[in-house]
Order: C-alpha cells, then structure tokens, then sequence
C-alpha cells in the first residue's frame, strides 16, 4: 500500500530542500512580472475605462467588420493578453481580425452607483458607437467573455442592429445549473445589505470566494507544486504571471454587483425572464444575429451546462457551439487553446463578415 | 543577486548534511527524538535565506514565497507526523495509519460539539493545514475592521480547543429595555453586541460543520487505503503521494458538502451576520461624524446617487442633441444637394416630395417677389 521507507521519505524531503534552495535563486532574478504584450492605442476614454485596439502584424489582412472583446468585471483582461505565446487577443489578430477590448480599469469609491445600465447602455454602447464611426460599419462584431459574455448578450438583445455577429465565450446563461458552486453558496446571502454595507464589493472578497472552491489545492497544493518549477525561469514567470492576475482583481461597482447578483444569479432572469437594465426589458430571443457559443467542458466557474442553455433561448437562426477541452483560464493561456480557440473564432467571424 | 550565490551554495551543503544525519537516524531509529526536526530546519533555514533576499524582491514575491513557505511547513510537519506514527510499523502499517486518522477524527469530532480537540491527540501540522474556515477568516478580516475583535476565542480554538456559546443570561442583559436621555445610543450598542454575538453564533456553526467534514475526509483516506489494501491495486510510492492523495480526497468531501443545501444555509448566515454587524457599526460612526459636523456616509451617498442621476440626464440630453444634429445636417444637406438617385421603392416618393418642396419653395419666392416689386412701385407713387 505505502512502499516507501523513512529513509526514502528523507531523501525526498531533502530533495524538496534542494529543489527549494537553489529555485529560490531564481525566483529572486525573476524581476518584473509583464503582462498585456500586444502593442494598442488608445481610441476613447470615459472615467475608468479605456478603449484599446489593438495593432496588427504589417501586412495582415483584416475583416473590414471590427471585433470588440467585452471582458469580465471581476478580472483583469490582460488574461486574454498575458505573454508572447499565450494571447487570445494575438490569436485573433493573426486570424485576421480587428481586435478593440474595453479595459474597465479599477472603480472607486465615486462609482459606486454605477448599474449594470450605465455599463450595458452606457459604456458598452458608446464604444460600440466609436468602433462604428471609425469604422464606418453599422454594426460590429461582439466578444463577450465570462460575466463580460452576459453582458454581450445583454447588449445584442437590446441593440441587435449594432451587432453583426455575437461571439460568448465561457458565458453563464442559466446560472442555477446543478453544478453551479458559486450560484448555491449566494443564494441564501442578503446582496442588499451586502452592498448598502460594503458600497462597492472589494475584489479581496471575490478572490477568496473563488479560492474558496478548491481550498486546498488552490491555497496549498497549488504552492508546493511550484517548488517542482522553480529552477525553471520561464515556468516560474508563467506561474507569477497568472499568480499577479488571480490576485489583480478590481473592486465592483455596488449597484451593478447588486443587480447582478439578484437578476442573473438568484432569479436567473436570463433564463425565466423579466429582465430589465435601465429602460429596456431584455428577451434573448431578440439576438438574431449569428452566435458562436465557446465553452470548456472542465469549467469549474462556469460549467458548460450553463453556457449551452443559450441554445435553446436565443432567437438566432445561425447558432453555433465550439467546445474546448480545457477550464476556465486554459480556454486563454493554454498551448492547445492557442492553436484552436481564435483560429476558430475568425474563421466563424470571416465567413460571416 | 550575484552575491548571493555562495550562500546558496553554504545553504545546500547544509541541507545536506542535516538531511544525511537525519536520514542515518531514521533507518536506525525510526524518528529521531533529539536535535531539530524537519519542519523547524526547514523554517529555520528558509527564514534565515528570506533574511538575506528581503531587499530585492518585491511585495507580489513575498507574498508568493510566504505561501510556499506556509505550504512547505505543513509538507514537512505532516512527514514528521506520519514518519511518527508508521516508523517501523511495516507489519501492520494500515492500523498504524488507521490509529493516527482515528485520533484526528476524535479531535475534529470533539471541535464539531464544542468540546475540546486536546482531548485527542491532534497533529501540529493540522495547524498549519488551511481550511475553509481560515479562508473565511481571511476574506472577513480584509471587508471588517472589526471582525479581528469579533473573533476572539473562536479562531484562535479553532483546531485544539471548543468553543462556548455565550451564556443566554448575558444575552438577555442585551435584550434589556434602553431608558432615559441616552436611550437610543444604548439601544444603538445594544443592537451592535446582539449582531456580533448573532455572528459569532453563524461562526461556530459553520466551523462546526467544517469540522465534521473534516472528519468525514479522514474517513474518506481511510476508506481508500483499506480498499488499496485489500484489492492490491494501487500504491503510494512517496510523501509527496500522501501529501496529493489527502489533498484529493479533502477536496472531494469538501465540494459535496459546499455544494449541499445545509452550505448554502450556514454561508448565507455567515455572510448575513457580519454584514449586519458591519452596517450597524458603519451607523454608529456615521452617527458620530453628524454629531461634530463633519460629511457622513449617508450624506455622501445621496450626493453621489444625485450627481449620477445628472450624469445620465446629460448622456440622454446629449445623445438628443447628437440626434437632432445628425438629423439637421442631413436636412441641410438634402437642400443643398440634388437628391440622389432612386434605389429603393420608397424612393420616388422621397423624389416627388422633394419636387413638390422645391415647387413650393419657388411659387413662395415668385409671389415675394412680386409683393415686393408691387409694394417698391406703391412706394414710387407715393413719393
């Protein structure tokens, strides 16, 4: 059963030491953690927020029709961009696509009652409304990632005719599937005193909820593993990389979390209906433009029943589903992901541009 | 770092001379009973090497190295441990580990009763083991000041020793009727202690609960080795093997209790109870602040709501205004230029209102015209 001896145990244990001792070496030459490598300007600025696109190899034949990347606001979005080889957003580029992110930046205390209207209707629309100017389409295409997904949908069903076609990826649409850790544990939970509370949600809370699903490999196993890598400079920078976003996380705007929460994870309107951002009532049926619907099918944050219910409650004639075998954050940073995901992507976009 | 090398060098050749004798020790001896043990060498020694290297790195790289250091020392004091209890037990290993689990299983059971865990023999490296009730404490001491005093004798017990409930008589004295000029500030306080001791209570149940499913997991690991055992199949060929198997089966136990109704129940109590403490202290501050004259939360907040309420009045306002410009130019822009070419059906409608326009315009000029060369001569004659 356990075929190890004690004087295996200490050779181990001084391997480990070993290990530790000279990594540690390197991991005090590591120097600066870098992250977002591909090279943008910025076209608009509003409070926090910053509207990027992103630049092209020279020569690269882009779609005439621009794509905006809508990423989550609980995360940074250098996730899409993090290192040379690892970049959804280069991936994109290369596959010929004019690529535009909206970077949330970090809300303060002055907004805090900023809703999810000020950001669907507001924000995201008078960058969409940029991208068409500069662009001189009449609609764009859309890339909604995670919560930054829902929102995308949002946004298609209330303004379909400003988007070409919808890409979501890893986005909850039906947030009370069986296998939803994060949607039981906030069912019981008073969002209301939450936020009269706490104003805006420090991001500090949501990370350690997060940390929270897997406590012990994600505060424990994950870091004795790391010694296994340490006198690998590129491994370590790759881990320090990722260890800098999970930790990098923006506080939410009160009232927005507010009605996020409420609306999309405790009465999962999205799915039952009746919901409502600023003056506009929101019916997935009115997003008919093309839609191709990405997930990981080891997606512990969003599981893929959650993502696939869109099929069933949109009214696009034009859905398509992409499954990548993988989780939440290798769907981004993984190698296979790299090869796969945005090629994919602006093939689907290409043929429909 | 250059300079940091021999050390390094100095560092490894320690390591190994404290790793060679200890290693001579345990294949006489089983676990060596004098001179430091593997987990206070290995703090120790990193300790020393964090010393030396402080200055050059940065907080994101501390915080990465406390981590690790952390995890290693639960590595290391779960060797001693296990080295402790199956040393020389080859014969009959699985009841050796099944006595280890069992007195563990004892403690934990004891904490979720709220009697003391010492009464079990209960491994150190449990206390360096994080737990979702540490991650807990973590995430309310970074949203509450004032969790830190709210959680005296409750974390601090939460691995060795029970918890006790405050006496239902003290609680009652809190319930008490305020009288007098003060009244309403005691009713204020009163409300605070009622809330902490509400979140106190949430606390406990949620440890207590914790620590059943903790006892559930070291039953789960003595289930997998009994089955290893007798099947045949499957074997753990290193520490680091026992470290990932418990890590596997913690987990495990773990997700189907955080994904239980009984979870949901006690996380939202959990949450619940201290934000109910955290709003009423935010109340008795902001109280203070009205009473020297200073700008309260409250005030600010109505501030805030108005000024984004004129925000969006004035996005509308000025997306009107982009509307009716856009809308204007081309107005302008028709009258100008000779209207395009019909492509479309509605087209020719377009065409002949505009025909009909141009008309209209023409006669009006034609007959201000004559109005005028009329009105010109009528001027004339007079003079």
């Amino acid at each position: 059963m356990m075929n190890f001896r004690p004087d295996q145990i200490a050779e181990e244990l001084y391997d480990f030491n070993r290990k530790l001792g000279s990594g540690l070496q390197s991991m005090s030459e590591v120097g600066e953690i870098s992250t977002g490598v591909t090279p943008y300007d910025v076209v608009y600025e509003e409070d926090n927020l910053r509207l990027v696109r992103y630049k092209a190899d020279e020569g690269t034949k882009q779609n005439k029709v621009p794509m905006l990347i809508v990423y989550a606001l609980v995360n940074r979005p250098y996730m899409a961009d993090i290192q040379e080889n690892r970049s959804t957003v280069k991936g994109l580029l290369d596959s010929g696509q004019d690529v535009y992110l909206i970077d949330w930046g970090f809300p303060d205390r002055c907004d805090r009652f900023l809703t999810l209207d000020d950001y669907i209707n507001g924000y995201i629309n008078r960058c969409v409304d940029v991208i068409r100017k500069e662009s001189g389409q009449d609609a764009i295409n859309l890339l909604g990632i995670c919560q930054g997904g829902a929102f995308s949908l949002c946004y298609s069903a209330m303004h379909p005719h400003k988007v070409k076609n919808l890409v979501t990826m890893v986005t909850p649409v039906d947030f009370k599937t069986e296998d939803n850790m994060l949607s039981k544990w906030v069912q019981d939970v008073d969002i209301d005193l939450c936020v009269d509370t706490l104003g805006n949600i420090p991001g500090d809370m949501l990370n350690l909820t997060f940390l929270q699903q897997k406590p012990y490999q994600l505060t424990g196993q994950k870091y004795l593993s790391l010694v296994d890598i340490l006198d690998n400079p590129s491994a370590l920078k790759n881990f320090l990389r990722m260890e800098k976003w999970i930790f990098d996380s923006p506080d939410q705007a009160g009232e927005a979390y507010r009605q996020f929460v409420k609306d999309f994870f405790q009465h999962n309107k999205l799915v039952e209906g009746g919901l409502k951002i600023g003056d506009h009532e929101v019916d997935l049926k009115n997003t008919t433009m093309p839609i191709l619907n990405v997930y990981a099918d080891q997606d512990h944050l969003v599981p893929p029943d959650a993502s696939k219910a869109l099929a069933k409650l949109t009214g696009s004639k034009d859905y398509t589903e992409f499954n990548f075998a993988g989780g939440h954050i290798g769907i981004y940073v993984s190698g296979k992901a790299q090869k796969t995901v945005p090629p994919t992507i602006g093939e689907w976009l290409d043929k429909r541009s | 770092m250059s300079d940091n090398a021999p050390w390094a060098d100095f560092w490894v050749n320690a390591q190994q001379q404290f790793w060679d004798s200890w290693s001579d020790a345990t294949l006489k001896n089983g676990m060596p009973t004098d001179g430091p043990n593997p987990a206070e060498f290995f703090q120790n020694s990193l300790d020393q090497w964090w010393k030396s290297m402080q200055p050059e790195t940065t907080g994101e790289l501390a915080d990465v190295y406390d981590k690790m250091l952390s995890t290693g020392r639960t590595y290391f004091e779960m060797a001693e441990e296990f080295l402790q209890n199956t040393a020389g037990a080859e014969e009959n290993q699985l009841d050796s580990i099944n006595q280890w689990l069992e007195s563990m299983k004892c403690g934990f059971m004891n904490i979720s009763e709220g009697k003391p865990a010492t009464d079990c023999e209960m491994p150190e490296f449990i206390d360096y083991w994080t737990s979702p009730v540490d991650t807990w404490k973590q995430m309310a001491d970074s949203i509450s000041p004032m969790h830190e005093g709210m959680q005296e004798g409750i974390f601090d017990a939460h691995k060795k020793s029970a918890t006790t409930p405050m006496p239902e008589q003290l609680m009652q004295l809190f319930a008490l009727p305020a009288v007098g000029f003060y009244r309403e500030s005691q009713e204020e306080l009163q409300l605070l202690t009622r809330l902490v001791v509400d979140y106190q209570q949430a606390l406990r149940a949620f440890k207590a609960a914790d620590a059943i499913t903790t006892a559930k997991s070291l039953g789960a690991i003595q289930d997998r080795l009994k089955e290893m055992h007798e099947s045949g199949e499957g074997s753990i060929e290193s520490l680091r093997g026992v470290y990932d198997l418990w890590v596997e089966v913690f987990e495990e136990t773990y997700a189907e209790f955080a994904m239980s109704d009984e979870y949901q129940v006690l996380y939202g109590k959990l949450v619940n109870s201290l934000m109910a403490v955290q709003k009423q202290g935010n109340k008795l501050i902001d109280d203070q602040l009205v009473k020297m004259n200073l700008p309260s939360r409250s005030e600010l907040d109505g501030l805030e709501k108005r000024v984004y309420q004129m925000r969006r009045d004035n996005f509308k306002l000025r997306s009107t205004i982009d509307e009716l410009t856009e809308r204007l130019e081309k107005l302008e822009g028709a009258g100008k230029a000779p209207a395009p070419k019909a492509t479309t059906k509605a087209a020719p409608v377009a065409k002949k209102a505009a025909v009909k326009k141009k008309a209209t315009v023409k006669k009006k000029a034609t007959v201000k015209k004559k109005a005028a060369v009329k009105k010109k001569a009528a001027a004339k004659r007079g003079a």
